[in-house]
């Protein structure tokens, strides 16, 4: 399939490009092994409060929700800040010259910053085991529809960014910004059910929080799959939708650029 | 003004167009400036047309309107018989293009990987892409300067990998902006001659330049951007010499 070359293809550049300045990965896991270590010892007062009441421990709930976020954010966030480095080097009109669909470039700037925060996520959490996250039950199946399906539209939301990076030369900062929103409210670091009503209304229409919810019991909790359908199947409305939009939005914003002639500007 | 090659019929597609570049009434302007105002060019397959003009006479973005990257406000434009607004997808299919900006090429990679990189993209496998990535800088005399990153090379040689990028897929129309620019006397010559094997091959090929004459020897017709406006220069030896072959 044409957008897997073309993903792998840039994926393969984009490594290439970080392995030139060496430390990226090495700081990437000690930055996030490190923020995880502090909720360690943030747990042992929670779990003595309210949280004690749940059959989970707090640190295993925010590393779950913590590494699953900092997976989703450089696929989202990493369109938008590929767009704008592809837009400030030059190269963001040659790509636009080249017999591509402009969904599976927007696709393609994602896939380096999804690849290197799973491997980043895959040692942190080897680091994290001998502290106290044990996973006892891995419903497989479960966890990867969850991943596969989310980042679709986590990337679907990247797309976005990168459509108003190509048209007004930001969108980083506003896609980072929803992003923070997004965690906050969809139970990245507590349980939504702490939040006041009317944001809990809110919550329930961020994907993320489906997705929280469907990790955890996949993960943290033995429950039959069948449990999970429900997250699925909103997860899956919400991949159906968001990515085909994304796709439109970009090639707008490429129309629109092509009829300024601002592809090469920044 | 006089065009030599007059379009009998608008062509359908790549099969039956006559003309590698056809346009028509062709307009462009940017927040209310005109940059380009009713351009006709008719380029035969096979042949190099070379367009010169000063700075900012809109020799660029009437590339870049062929190469599909910038929209066109009025009239038509038909490359390998495809057209530039509706057919754009296929017109892509069929270029080759070198933009005047030596930072369209990836500075922390090696020159060959920026081929691989490109050609995987648009679909070659990576036999292909050695094949032809080797045949190229050869001919451009770029084989061991390649396998170094492309931000320590000379303006010069990244004008040469860009060409030879512009090449790699055997393209049907070459579109290149201002090629000759860093280029020493080895490497206008090794350009000119692999310009000319191209050509021979049937490439057609449009080469803007600011300075038309150091381009002519390998051009089939020239013409001159000002203001706008597109005006055919006079007959040259570069013509002469191009029309007299058998």
């Amino acid at each position: 399939m044409s957008v897997v070359r073309i993903v792998m293809a840039t994926a393969q550049k984009d490594f290439r490009t970080a392995v030139s300045y060496r430390v990226g990965f090495v700081t990437s896991v000690i930055a996030a092994f490190w923020g995880l270590l502090a909720f360690r010892f943030v747990s042992k007062l929670v779990n003595s409060g309210q949280f004690s009441g749940s059959t989970t421990s707090y640190f295993k709930f925010t590393v779950v929700g913590i590494l699953f976020a900092s997976i989703l954010e450089p696929t989202a966030v990493g369109t938008s800040i590929s767009a704008r480095n592809e837009q400030v080097q030059g190269t963001l009109e040659y790509l636009a010259s080249l017999p591509v669909r402009r969904i599976y470039l927007g696709l393609s700037w994602s896939a380096y910053g999804f690849i290197q925060s799973v491997l980043v996520a895959a040692v942190v959490i080897l680091l994290t085991l001998p502290i106290g996250f044990g996973v006892s039950h891995v419903d497989a199946p479960v966890v990867i529809a969850v991943v596969v399906l989310t980042v679709i539209v986590f990337a679907a939301v990247g797309n976005f960014g990168a459509a108003l990076v190509i048209v007004i030369q930001q969108g980083v900062p506003l896609v980072t910004g929803i992003l923070s929103i997004i965690g906050v409210l969809s139970g990245t670091l507590f349980p939504i059910s702490e939040l006041p009503r009317w944001l809990q209304v809110v919550a329930h229409l961020s994907p993320l929080t489906y997705a929280l919810e469907a990790l955890r019991s996949a993960l943290l909790s033995h429950q039959p799959p069948t449990s999970y359908g429900h997250d699925l199947l909103l997860l899956t409305g919400f991949a159906i939708v968001l990515l085909p939009l994304s796709a439109w939005g970009l090639e707008q914003a490429f129309r629109i650029a092509q009829r300024r002639g601002s592809l090469s500007t920044f | 003004m006089n065009f030599p090659h007059r379009r009998a019929r608008p062509s359908q597609n790549s099969n039956s167009a006559p003309y590698g570049i056809e346009v028509e009434g062709l307009s462009k302007a940017f927040r209310g400036r005109s940059v380009l105002s009713n351009i006709e060019l008719l380029v035969p397959r096979g042949s190099i047309a070379v367009v010169e003009g000063d700075n900012g006479a809109g020799k660029t973005t009437l590339l870049r309107i062929l190469a599909t990257v910038v929209s066109p406000d009025g009239g038509t434009a038909r490359v390998d018989g495809f057209d530039v607004r509706s057919q754009s997808l296929d017109v892509r299919r069929s270029i080759g293009v070198g933009f005047a900006n030596e930072r369209s090429l990836y500075w922390r990679i090696n020159g060959f990987e920026n081929l691989e990189l490109f050609g995987k993209i648009v679909g070659l496998s990576r036999a292909v892409i050695q094949r032809r990535s080797s045949r190229l800088l050869e001919a451009l005399e770029m084989t061991e300067v390649a396998s170094g990153r492309v931000a320590q090379m000379s303006t010069g040689q990244r004008q040469r990998l860009m060409i030879a990028r512009a090449l790699l897929t055997n393209p049907k129309v070459l579109l290149l902006d201002e090629p000759l620019r860093g280029l020493d006397e080895d490497g206008l010559r090794a350009f000119f001659g692999l310009m000319t094997t191209s050509s021979d091959g049937g490439l057609t090929s449009l080469i803007t330049a600011p300075i038309v004459d150091e381009v002519l020897s390998i051009a089939s017709a020239a013409y001159r951007l000002e203001k706008g406006t597109l005006q055919t220069m006079p007959s040259t030896k570069a013509v002469e010499t191009k029309e007299s072959r058998p």
